[in-house]
This record gives C-alpha cells, structure tokens and sequence, in this order.
C-alpha cells in the first residue's frame, strides 16, 4: 500500500485520529509520518541499536518519553473511542450512530453501554422468562462444580483427604461428561 | 413451495371467526433468535449471507419444525409474490424489501412461520384469527423449544436472548393484537387509549397498508417492553389491556346505536352503496368502506355478509392479491378499477 499522503513511497505506519468523533486511519511514509509532526519512529531494533550512544546524551530521556508518549497516545485515543469488538468490528461509534449489534461477543465488549440502553429502553436490569434447557442445563452445572471446588478447598485445608478425593472425581465427573448427571430445570415452563 | 392459488384463498387464520372478533381481527406472537457464531444480519457481506441462509434452511428443512412446510427464497422471488406473502403476514415488509440471501419456511396453513436472516438471524412467529393470547404463544413457543435442539442460539444469563437491534434484547418477543375500533376513532377516544397503553409499556399503531398512510380505524396493540419481563408477564399484560380495549369499542358501539341508530345506518349503508356501484375504488376508501360494513354486521344492522366473508374481503383487497386475483397491472388506477369490480362481484354472489 502506497502512502496517502504523498502518494509516492510505500507506507509504514499507520495513524489514528478522531475528528467529529469519527475514527478516521491513515497510512503514511516515514517522511509523511514526520512531517504530519507525528515524530519519527522509533522501531524497538533502532532504539536498542542507539541506546548505547544515546546513554549518556542529554535527550536520551526525551527521546525514551517520546516513544512511550506514542503509545500512551494510543491508548488515549482507543479509550476516547471506546473498544472495538474484534469479531466483526464495531466499535462505539458506529454502535450509537446505529443502535444495532454487530455479533452477540458485542454483548460483552459493549456490555457497559447496552446495560445503559437497555435501561432506558424497557426500564430492565436483567432478563427474566426463558433460556434455551441446554444453556440451564450448563449454568446449573457451572452453579454446581463452583460449589463442589469450595468444599473441595475446605476438605484440602482441614486435611479431610478422603473427602476431598472424592470431591474431586464428582467435580471431574460433571466436567466430562454432560449427560451424566442431568439436571431438572426448574425455570423453563414448557407451556 | 408457494403454489400460484395462494393468494386466491383466505388465510387459515382467518377465517371463521375467533373469540372477540367483533373487535379483535388476529393476535400475532413473534420471538427473535440469533446463532451465537454468526455476526448479525446487517455484518455480514453477501457471500456470508449466501452461506449462513444455506446452512439455516438445511437446518430448517432437516429438523421440520412445522408441518409440511418448506423454505422460500425470498429474494429470488418477484416483488408480487412477495406483496401477497407481506399482506397474508407470512413475512414482514422488511424481508420483502431486504437484501441478500433470505427466506421463510412456512405450510400451507400458515399459521406458523420462520424467517430466516431478516433483522435477526431467525425470526419465529405464530398468528391466529381473534383474540388467542396464550394458544398463539404456546404456538411459537413449542417452535422454539425445537429449534433450540438444532441452533446453538446466542444467550446469556444477564441479557437473554441477544438480538441485533436492542428494542428486542432480553425474551426476543413480541405480541401483537390487530384490533378494529371504529366508534372509539368517531368519538375521538384513541389518544386516551394510546395514552392507557403506553402507562404499562404497550403501544397502540395504526395499521399501515399500502404506503405509509394509516388506514382508519385498524390499530395494534403490542409490547415495547422485551426486557426484564418474562414472556408470561408481557403476555398477561397484552391480554388485560386488549381485553379493556375490547369493552371500550363495544360500550361506545352499544352507546352511538342507542343514541342515534338512523345515524349510524345512514353510514353504514352509504358505505354499502358505494362499494357496490363504485367503478374506481383505492385501498384506502374500500378499508375505510368496509370498516363501516364490519361495523354494521357487528351491530347486526347489516345481514348480508358474515365477518369471516369480510375478513377474506380485507385480505382480497390489498394491492398485492388484486393483482394476483383480478390480473390487474401496476399502474393504480387499473388496480383501483379491477377492485371496484372484483367487490362488486363479491358483493353481488353474496347478495343473492
Ligand atoms: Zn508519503
Ligand atoms: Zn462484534
């Protein structure tokens, strides 16, 4: 890919910047890179290759400030843009200009400003009626390995060792196999 | 398959008549699901569209979660054809008018269907003529329950089911009730009922038929809540307030034959005229006529045609089966000619 700016050299960095609160990326040339006044790059092989001669130069500091100022920079930018789902992409943006999810792993990444929308939507907190018997099946079985693990911790601590051997083979048992023992769920109403 | 009688044929929904079809016209029940490995619909480019439509109609047609339904490719079918199938609510206007790979598996009876990348992944849905809040609901759900065998659904315990517009986040449902309120729209009593409606989180909308004019005195009643209530609570709460509604337009019809019952006739039958001599005749008037028809027939002032024959009337005279049924071509007028004379017929073999 060429460089955006002039055109002409091949590009090797790229650039973010918010403008109007959108996102915009540019790919530059090491000469564009620095007179947009980005600085010039200090790859990790170049700095450790000047670090010697650079030891006891008077901008060695500043030099050092500066590459962390770039990342710092960076992170900056990424948390005035908020996180971007890395499954299909969204980020904060796009999500409030559009009202609409991208992939349900937006659930979790955008967790925070959903549970806000959701809110002033339907006034919920959590959801309430149905779930699929498989994913209750699951959960309930997550519910218990979670208890068996804490008994298992106070069998081991008041050296009950018998008992927590055999808390182990339950706690295994339920991870292997799904169908071993199924659990009754209680909430899904069937008609 | 669509087979080319469909549009020729009332919807096994609707008629005879159900409970309250006085007032209530059909009570619709629809739950929105998505996969949990695939980006919503609106992210996903054509190919991968083309991919997931293939591998959820084979999931679809292998699994048969209605009897003797198949899958129809909506975008490969022409826009009348995709009118007759909008207007008979087997899919949403939103399918019609989508893009990409998309479908719908439904049956003969059509009383249940699935839509397939809409908005959602899936959308489930299961209508039924009158007011029949819990048999329409035990409907969809029980499709639902089989298709959750088959489609590793995205859930959590937090948010539910997770769609990809947030308006239905949570139980993915929405119910909806088709009610006819002509005397509450004469006595100016609909923005109190929307108002009635909105205090526990329901929404009263004028039905929309062709464009975006809202036609008269056909509204819907349905929830706006899909969060944080259980799919019991939200139904409970559309029953209550459509059961209210339905006494409110009787009441006020009760009240208006009381009062002035020439008056009432006077409309009733002037409307009658004009559907059966009229040569020009749009949508909007005949669903304006026809309305006071109902009117009539509910308030026994008029004999000559039973709500089943005008809920069949209702569907024939959409844009759609028009043209299907009478041949009509795109342009308007000859639309609006061809229903003139195609309710004038109706009206005569009924007449007689
Ligand atoms: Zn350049
Ligand atoms: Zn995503």
């Amino acid at each position: 890919m060429l460089c955006e700016r002039c055109g002409k050299n091949p590009a090797s960095h790229k650039t973010t910047d918010i403008i109007n609160h959108v996102k915009s990326v540019k790919r530059l040339c090491d000469a564009c890179f620095a007179a947009e006044g980005l600085g010039l790059p200090f790859t990790k092989m170049n700095l450790e290759q000047t670090k010697p001669a650079i030891s006891y130069h008077p901008t060695a500091d500043i030099q050092i400030q500066i590459v962390h100022g770039g990342s710092l920079e960076e992170r900056e930018l990424e948390e005035a843009l908020g996180p971007t789902c890395e499954i299909c992409g969204l980020d904060l943006a796009t999500f409030r200009k559009r009202g609409a999810i991208g992939c349900p792993h937006d659930f979790e990444v955008f967790a925070e400003e959903i549970r806000a929308v959701l809110l002033k939507l339907h006034g919920g907190r959590e959801h309430r009626g149905k779930l699929p018997r498989a994913f209750q099946t699951q959960r309930a079985r997550a519910h218990q390995v979670r208890q068996l693990e804490t008994d298992l911790e106070r069998a081991v601590a008041e050296e009950r060792y018998e008992e927590a051997a055999n808390l182990r083979d339950r706690i295994r048992a339920l991870q292997r196999d799904t169908d071993i023992h199924p659990v009754e769920d209680a909430t899904h109403n069937d008609g | 398959m669509m087979d080319d009688d469909l549009a020729s044929r009332p919807c096994s929904w609707l008629s005879p008549q159900g409970p309250e079809s006085d007032v209530v016209l059909s009570t619709r029940v629809r739950l929105a699901r998505n996969l949990g490995d695939w980006r919503m619909p609106w992210r996903l480019s054509a190919e991968e569209k083309s991919d997931l439509y293939d591998l959820i109609a084979g999931k679809l047609e292998d699994a048969a979660p209605v009897p003797d339904a198949s899958m129809e490719r909506i975008d490969q079918l022409p826009g009348l054809k995709r009118d007759v199938l909008v207007e008979r609510h087997v899919i949403s206007r939103e399918l019609a008018q989508g893009d990409g790979a998309r479908g719908v598996l439904f049956s003969r009876s059509e009383d249940s269907s699935v839509m397939a990348l809409e908005e959602d992944h899936l959308r489930l849905q299961a209508i039924r003529r009158g007011l029949q809040l819990e048999s329409t609901w035990r409907a969809v759900d029980l499709l639902d329950d089989a298709l959750e065998d088959v489609f590793d659904y995205a859930v959590s315990e937090e948010f539910g089911y997770l769609t990809a517009c947030p308006t239905n986040v949570g139980t993915g449902l929405r119910v909806s009730v088709m009610t006819h309120l002509p005397t509450l729209v004469e006595t100016g009593q609909i923005p109190k009922v929307k108002t009635a409606a909105s205090r526990v989180g329901l929404v009263l909308r004028g039905f929309r038929g062709e464009g975006s004019k809202s036609q008269g005195d056909f509204f819907q009643i349905s929830n706006q809540v899909t969060f944080g209530k259980s799919e019991e609570d939200i139904i409970r709460l559309v029953q209550s307030m459509a059961g209210k509604i339905v006494e409110w337009e009787r009441g006020v019809r009760r009240l208006l034959v009381e009062q002035d019952r020439t008056a009432v006739e006077n409309r009733v039958w002037r409307a009658w005229g004009a559907l059966q001599h009229a040569r020009i005749m749009s949508s909007e008037e005949a669903m304006e006529k026809l309305s006071l028809i109902r009117l009539g027939v509910n308030t026994k002032l008029l004999v000559h045609l039973t709500l089943g024959d005008l809920n069949e009337l209702f569907l024939y005279i959409q844009p759609g089966h028009i043209r299907t049924l009478t041949g009509a071509g795109e342009e308007p007028r000859d639309r609006d000619e061809m229903r003139a004379r195609f309710i004038r017929q109706y009206l005569a073999d009924r007449a007689r």
